[in-house]
């Protein structure tokens, strides 16, 4: 088996070479922390389809976003608003069928991943770019030891012999709290938490530059919660890694997190820096999650949730998505394509009525 | 780990001196009187009492079971055929190897083919290679077996020619009865791994393996195959179960004298020591797989192998 | 998984449009693929037939006609005829009912006692799930046709025991099944609160568990069903089973083996009949399988 895996990553070095040129691998931190100010990862007008029951359903559309070395971006939205499918896009592997990416480019540090091959995205795929998913649970392989599986990322991606992978499998295991002599066990013989940061660790364990988390923290318990942002948190630090945090949670984002997108029906209806979304939430949209959130100093007894459910993703209305929700739609909003516009310096929105009264 | 497996063991040759005891007493329940069948009709009653009184059937239901249970399992000696009043063993020793030679052959050709059907199948889920796959598996676990074998013999044997129609005097004689006895199986187990693996698909961990960037064949046999196959496994039991049942029937079919067919002509002339025996080989026959499997499920399975694992510790 | 959470946002209002009946919509699901279209669309002109024997038969069940010993599939005999001059296809028709009904038979009295004994041995645990699964353990190291046989031997070849024979057997694998879903049910919140407002041991088992456990069970005993036809042809074909000249498809394959050389076609289609009917039941249990496994379930 390990020889089967030195030879294909062999292979995928002489792609990677390809891909980057004669750049070397030890060269690389020092040209991106060259580029540090320029967006590293930028994705442009993403859009990604589900075909379901002969239903074509829109699940991304037309999201745009950058990121820089090291910073943090947060997707905030309701279930199903598409957050997931923006992640995997980024690392191509929706699941096809259904899903499959329609349009847009996505662009890091100069490449557009969506002209790479499936043999160089391999090489993009947890070494540049890592995830961590959901749902702990499910997200290991029950049949493998989960150093193993941590090693098995790691030997893909770099000239380590075993010896020397299993040396960084433990350094990642010691780096996220586990006792190192339990790389031999299966992860049945772990709790949430604990597959979580065999999770994280295998993310991070070939120093990604982009981090997409993906809800870490929603299936684990709260105690645990702030543990694991914690840890990624000083993992990020540590490795100058930038992240797209994926979660429902606007706490998690007041501390993790740059910038922040809100998402709705596969748009981003608003973004903008933390302090700006936060302080000024322009979109009617954002201002009734804030609405939905609670809030100590406040004494009224009930919080104001968001009326109404979801557009059917298969029969999205005209013009703006939110509308049928929306306490200010007017019939304009109920026509065309709602435009974006920037209301202050970095911050945007896709909403006619607040625009103009910006 | 040592300890589970002697334990495993010991539990079968439990489970095996159950078997004999049920088998035993089935038996002793038939309403028929096998002296009157031996002897016909026009039998005396003298006769008759002689004979039940050679037999042993005059005495209480205890006695004879703990004669039974004495002889089969301690000195492993099941007695002489009433029929034939002459000893079981010899013939019953004989019979054996074709039975075996039989079975295990379809048992290993049904799992190799079947498995890669299944797989086959599995990842061209959707697509044509699957459903025509799983059309033929569909038909072949529907038809009868034996009449699979009935209509094998008519073609190839009687309108064709190509293999004798019944005895076992070459190799070519075993051929048909392997091939019915492994179709069945085939199918069975194509369709339950590619159904195992089209459920492993769905799962995380594969997204898991992707996202690390592991290529795609990769994926599929250290992610997915493992996970997919590993029950398979028990469905060997289940197979061999299915098998042996059946030997008597396709041993009639093909007349071929092995312990299917002694049993069946036995059963017949109500032949019970016979029926015993044969019935308890072919148990013991059935059991002994099914440990085997299990053994293997459980050296292979990680969860239940930790299992073993902290019995022992504990 | 997000495709998942998007799917049941958009079939939310369906729901509440139209309640349909769980069985209603159960049968509607079972039939969406073409295999279980096909399966019941068999099944139905089968039954008709069998059922309806009298009217759709050609000749009576035992009509002779001497001068068509041995017919080949003809105009006037469809099938053909038997030794005595009887038509196979009318017989064929006739003795669907014996086979039909033992399979049914069969199913009934397995699953009932296998689901009894397993829901026992499930819900109440202990001792009592202890010896169960002990005496069912034995009764699976005999192979199911291994104890067909030796039954069949015991109690003569005929209908009734035919069914005893095929019956005793299905017996543990109904129970095994039946007690790991009640085991898996049983530690559900929904138990702990049948529990909590008094209920009934009975009750909950029957009324709150059964429910929810019974999906694969409905699944085994659509399979099952073809599986005793089959078993039941086997056996008669030994000559164990329903006897001639009792029309049952395996007791024609038994009364037809001698000729295998010379009129093959006395042993092709009762054979062809079993495995229609018998694939009809598997592509209603594939079905069946599709819409109930929530695994699978879209």
């Amino acid at each position: 088996m390990a020889k089967d895996i030195k030879r294909v990553s062999a292979q995928q070095r002489k792609d990677y070479m390809r891909v980057y040129g004669n750049r070397k691998k030890s060269s690389l931190h020092d040209t991106y922390a060259e580029k540090a100010d320029k967006p590293f990862l930028e994705v442009k007008d993403l859009e990604v389809i589900y075909t379901s029951n002969k239903q074509i359903v829109k699940a991304v559309n037309g999201v745009s976003f950058q990121l820089k070395r090291g910073e943090s971006l947060a997707l905030v939205g309701e279930t199903g608003a598409g957050k997931t499918t923006i992640c995997r896009s980024i690392l191509r592997i929706l699941a096809d069928p259904p899903a499959k990416m329609t349009g847009g480019d996505i662009w890091m540090d100069g490449v557009n991943l969506t002209d790479l091959s499936e043999e160089e995205m391999l090489e993009v795929r947890g070494a540049k770019i890592a995830m961590i998913f959901q749902d702990p649970m499910t997200a290991l392989n029950p049949s493998m030891q989960v150093g193993k599986q941590i090693i098995e990322g790691l030997m893909l991606h770099n000239d380590y012999t075993p010896a020397q992978a299993e040396e960084r499998a433990k350094e990642m295991f010691e780096m996220v709290g586990i006792a190192p002599n339990r790389m031999v066990e299966y992860p049945f013989e772990f709790s949430g938490g604990m597959k979580q940061r065999v999770v994280i660790a295998m993310a991070l364990a070939c120093n990604p530059v982009v981090l997409l988390a993906d809800e870490p923290t929603t299936a684990l318990d709260v105690t645990i919660q702030a543990q694991v942002m914690d840890l990624i948190r000083e993992l990020r630090n540590k490795l100058n890694t930038a992240m797209v945090l994926v979660t429902h949670d606007l706490g998690v984002v007041a501390q993790n997190c740059d910038n922040v997108a809100i998402v709705y029906s596969g748009q981003i209806i608003e973004y903008g820096s933390k302090e700006s979304i936060f302080l000024h939430p322009t979109h009617p949209y954002t201002i009734g999650l804030f609405g939905a959130l609670p809030n100590m100093n406040d004494n009224s007894e009930r919080l104001t949730p968001i009326a109404g459910t979801m557009p059917d993703p298969t029969r999205l209305p005209d013009g703006c998505a939110f509308a049928p929700r929306c306490p200010h739609a007017t019939d304009a909003c109920r026509t065309g394509v709602i435009p974006e516009k920037e209301i202050a310096p970095g911050h945007k929105i896709r909403c006619i009525m607040r625009d103009k009264e910006a | 780990m040592f300890k589970f497996v002697v334990n495993r063991l010991l539990y079968t040759v439990l489970v095996l001196i159950a078997v004999g005891f049920v088998i035993f007493t089935l038996l002793y329940l038939s309403p028929d009187n096998p002296a009157q069948f031996k002897l016909g009709n026009t039998a005396s009653a003298s006769d008759i009492e002689y004979l039940n009184h050679l037999w042993g059937l005059d005495r209480p239901y205890l006695v004879q079971l703990w004669d039974f249970m004495y002889h089969a399992f301690i000195r492993f000696d099941f007695g002489d055929s009433w029929q034939y009043s002459a000893p079981i063993w010899p013939e019953l020793f004989s019979r054996i190897p074709r039975t075996l030679l039989i079975n295990l052959l379809a048992l290993l050709m049904n799992a190799p083919i079947g498995i890669f059907l299944g797989i086959f199948a599995g990842l061209h889920g959707g697509k044509w290679q699957d459903s025509v796959v799983m059309i033929i598996c569909m038909i072949l676990v529907s038809v009868p077996g034996f009449w699979l074998a009935l209509m094998c013999i008519s073609l190839f044997c009687v309108k064709l020619g190509w293999l004798p129609v019944f005895g076992i005097e070459t190799w070519k004689g075993y051929v048909l009865p392997i091939i019915t006895g492994a179709l069945g199986g085939i199918a069975m187990n194509a369709r339950q791994v590619r159904s195992a693996i089209l459920e492993v698909f769905r799962e995380d961990y594969i997204t898991t393996a992707r996202a690390k960037g592991v290529p795609e064949h990769t994926v599929t046999y250290s992610h997915m195959l493992p996970n997919a196959l590993m029950p398979i496994i028990t469905s060997f039991s289940g197979a061999i179960a299915h098998l042996i049942g059946g030997s008597a029937i396709t041993e009639n079919i093909f007349s071929i004298p092995g312990v299917g067919s002694y049993m069946l002509t036995a059963s017949q002339t109500r032949d019970y020591p016979v029926v015993r025996a044969t019935a308890v080989f072919m148990c013991a026959f059935t059991t002994l797989v099914m440990l085997v499997t299990d053994l293997v499920y459980g050296f292979i399975d990680p969860r239940i192998k930790a299992a073993y694992a902290s019995g022992k510790r504990k | 998984m997000n495709e998942i959470k998007t799917k049941s946002i958009i079939s939310e209002p369906q729901e509440k449009q139209q309640r349909t009946s769980l069985f209603l919509d159960l049968c509607k699901r079972t039939v969406k693929g073409p295999g279980a279209k096909i399966g019941v669309a068999i099944l139905a002109i089968m039954v008709f037939c069998i059922v309806f024997a009298n009217f759709v038969a050609p000749y009576g069940e035992n009509e002779m006609d001497l001068t068509a010993t041995f017919a080949t599939p003809n105009a006037h005999h469809l099938l053909g005829c038997d030794a005595l001059g009887r038509d196979l296809l009318s017989r064929l028709l006739y003795g669907g009912r014996y086979s039909l009904l033992i399979g049914v038979l069969v199913t009934i009295v397995d699953t009932t006692l296998g689901v009894l004994l397993g829901a026992i041995a499930g819900y109440f645990g202990g001792m009592t799930e202890l010896i169960i699964m002990r005496v069912m353990e034995v009764w699976q190291a005999i192979p199911q046709q291994l104890l067909a046989i030796l039954i069949a031997t015991i109690f003569g070849g005929g209908f009734w025991q035919t069914v005893v024979a095929l019956s005793v057997g299905g017996i543990p694998m109904k129970c095994r099944q039946t007690r790991a879903q009640f085991l898996k049910e049983s530690g559900r919140e929904y138990v702990e609160a049948a529990e909590a407002i008094n209920c009934t041991k009975l009750s909950i088992m029957m009324r709150h568990i059964f429910p929810n456990a019974c999906s694969p069970i409905i699944i085994t005993i659509a399979m099952g069903i073809g599986g005793a036809v089959t078993g039941a042809a086997g056996l008669a074909y030994i000559g164990l089973g329903v006897q001639p000249p009792t029309p049952e498809w395996g007791a024609l394959l038994n009364a037809g083996r001698q000729y295998i050389r010379l009129y093959p076609h006395l042993l092709l289609w009762p054979g062809v009949f079993i495995a229609f009917l018998v694939l009809s039941f598997n592509l209603i249990g594939d079905g069946l399988r599709d819409a109930l496994d929530p695994k699978l379930r879209d």
